[in-house]
């Protein structure tokens, strides 16, 4: 049994347009020790799932499917029992450090309000073991600074504090929601070893949501990709980077900017634009941009099938190269 | 709020000289409204009749502020009257303040039909005509001054009450709200502790509006009969005999009248520098 076992999850909203469909069929499972990077475009469904897993998504949306840690259905459970295991046994992390925290209260309020909240701990152990926290992501002079407030920490000191903030209870789950989008190049590398060497010492399972294939590279051991809600590809992150099968896949590689090449004239893009997910076709999402397409395509679903070693995906004409190993 | 953050505010609030004079004044009036019947030598009801004077201000004839048509002492009346107009504007405003801040970050929080339910009632309260309903009250209760504090007070916290609400909506999407959800806080925890606290600018620019509103509703009430009775008085209803005599008593008008545009001044520069100082991104 894995720690957290996704099946054949839905999201589905109704609007004016018809039901907008912001997770299809989407199915992975995640072991303790593991990171694994949800890939893809805005829209294709990434953050849909973690809220889900979460229990943040909107009182209108329709979720089917099921989501199970630890072996425990989390769908439909009662708010009260959600409330035991969010922040204690899974955390999350934000894309907006800026934002993710109340600008209000001084950090060490916040982060004690965590502990006092789970543990039952009084509040001066609290602001004790949230001193420890904030050391252990390396904030300098930890207990100097729980007075503060966050506007007198930088972009990358506020991830730290909430990275700090979602890990105090030592959960075993940690999903980061674009951690390091909003952060610079340079603080985004240290924020990532952190989350690394953090997984490594508490034996984290690590859900780490991002649209940015350096970072899947970096710190992902697996890795799987979405387009309009649906996984196309799965597998080992260092195979599928070095080998993609689906074309989505492999156009998403050709469209990173590169510095060891000479500088061609405009980046590479992929043709079209992701389908309006009140809108999908009936087959596969992709295949009005993709440039392999073959007539079953746009009529018949590709379902998600196993190929070399762990990799799995969805497409009816994968690429040659890849499908031969 | 915590001791620290008390202190800090405070520290603050030190270094802006309009707050200092502000609340020195604001302490001078205080304790002017609470102790000066008592220094006056005449009682605010009791009747000059000595008035070769002329009924003007005068330190010779004891009645510093002069006295009203009547030769009843304006120092001491000004002086009395100020109990009640500060204590139907803060009482008034306290209530307000609490049960529109609670209603308003509740109903803005849980949102959908909650929300709905919740503001359709202050819908229907608004919708009452404010008269009709004071004088259902003295009707119902004959005629007492805690009406006033009752009548004022459940009519002002609707507006309170909407404002917060507008601004609960903004700060629900806010991502230190999720973060607050995803560390396992119940909803009422959320409200209390990181609601609230970011709504405190706004609300107390309100309440620093909401004070002399309710004191110059309070007027209109005993300009009407409904409120404060003679020989009993407050500010509005001195400032409103004295305008009527305005011309051959000037001072009447001008002592009530600078007393209370004083006082909301004072109260006006304390809420801005308040909001300033409990920011803590103030810089």
């Amino acid at each position: 049994m894995s720690l957290l076992e996704i099946r054949d999850l839905d999201i589905r909203y109704a609007t004016r347009e018809g039901s907008v469909r912001a997770v299809n069929d989407l199915s992975f499972e995640l072991d303790a020790g593991v990171t694994l990077g949800l890939v893809g475009e805005s829209g294709s469904g990434k953050s849909q799932t973690a809220l889900a897993i979460m229990g943040l998504l909107d009182p209108r949306a329709e979720v089917r499917g099921s989501i199970r840690f630890e072996g425990g259905e989390l769908l439909g459970l009662p708010r009260k029992k959600l409330d035991t295991m969010r922040g204690a046994r899974i955390g999350m992390i934000f894309q907006d450090p800026m934002s993710s925290l109340n600008p209000y209260l001084s950090i060490g309020t916040q982060l004690a309000e965590v502990l006092t909240r789970h543990r039952g701990v009084g509040h001066a152990a609290a602001l004790a073991e949230s001193a420890r926290m904030l050391d252990a992501v390396r904030i300098a002079d930890a207990s100097g600074r729980l007075s503060q407030y966050p506007h007198e920490f930088s972009g990358g000191m506020r991830q730290r504090v909430t990275i700090a903030m979602a890990l105090l209870c030592k959960p075993q789950l940690l999903i980061a929601d674009e951690p390091t989008t909003a952060l610079d190049v340079t603080v985004q590398a240290e924020i990532l070893d952190l989350l690394d060497e953090l997984k490594r010492a508490l034996n984290l399972a690590l859900l780490l949501i991002t649209h940015d294939l350096g970072v899947v590279a970096e710190s992902c051991e697996r890795c799987l990709v979405l387009y309009a809600g649906r996984a196309v590809e799965t597998g080992a992150t260092a195979a599928l980077l070095q080998n993609p099968v689906h074309p989505y896949t492999r156009g998403l590689l050709a469209s990173r900017p590169r510095l060891d090449r000479p500088r061609p004239v405009r980046l590479t893009a992929i043709p079209g634009q992701p389908p309006n997910a009140a809108r999908l076709p009936a087959g596969c999402a992709f295949a009005p941009r993709c440039g392999q397409a073959l007539p079953i395509c746009a009529a018949t679903m590709p379902q998600l099938e196993a190929g070399d070693g762990d990799r799995s995906y969805a497409c009816h004409a994968p690429s040659n190269a890849a499908r031969d190993g | 709020m915590s001791a620290s953050r008390t202190r800090q505010t405070l520290e603050r609030l030190r270094g802006n000289r309009a707050a200092v004079v502000a609340s020195g004044l604001l302490a001078l009036i205080v304790l002017l409204v609470l102790f000066g019947p008592v220094l006056s030598p005449y009682a605010f009801d009791a009747i000059d009749f000595d008035g070769d004077w002329g009924g003007a201000p005068a330190l010779r004839s004891g009645h510093f502020f002069g006295t009203d048509e009547l030769g009843r002492d304006l120092f001491a009346r000004t002086a009395y009257g100020g109990r009640l107009s500060l204590a139907v504007g803060i009482v008034s405003t306290f209530v307000s303040l609490v049960i529109g801040v609670s209603y308003g970050a509740i109903a803005g929080y849980f949102g959908g039909r909650l929300d709905g339910f919740m503001m359709r009632i202050v819908d229907i309260l608004y919708a009452l005509p404010f008269m009709f309903f004071v004088i259902l009250l003295m009707v119902l209760f004959g005629r007492h001054l805690l009406l006033i504090f009752v009548a004022i007070g459940s009519v002002s916290w609707l507006d309170m009450a909407r404002i917060v609400r507008g601004q609960t909506l903004g700060l629900r999407r806010r991502e230190f709200i999720d973060a607050a959800v995803v560390s396992g806080l119940a909803p009422l925890a959320i409200i209390r502790r990181h609601i609230v606290p970011n709504l405190l600018g706004v609300v107390i620019v309100y309440v620093t509006l909401t004070i002399p509103q309710v004191i110059l509703v309070e007027s209109f009430l005993s300009f009407l009969g409904l409120g404060v009775q003679e020989p009993a008085t407050s500010w509005g209803a001195l400032v409103n005999d004295g305008a009527r005599a305005m011309e051959s008593t000037p001072w009447g008008l001008i002592f009530p009248a600078g007393f209370l545009a004083v006082t909301l001044l004072c109260f006006n520069f304390l809420g801005d520098a308040l909001r300033d100082a409990l920011d803590p991104g103030e810089r």
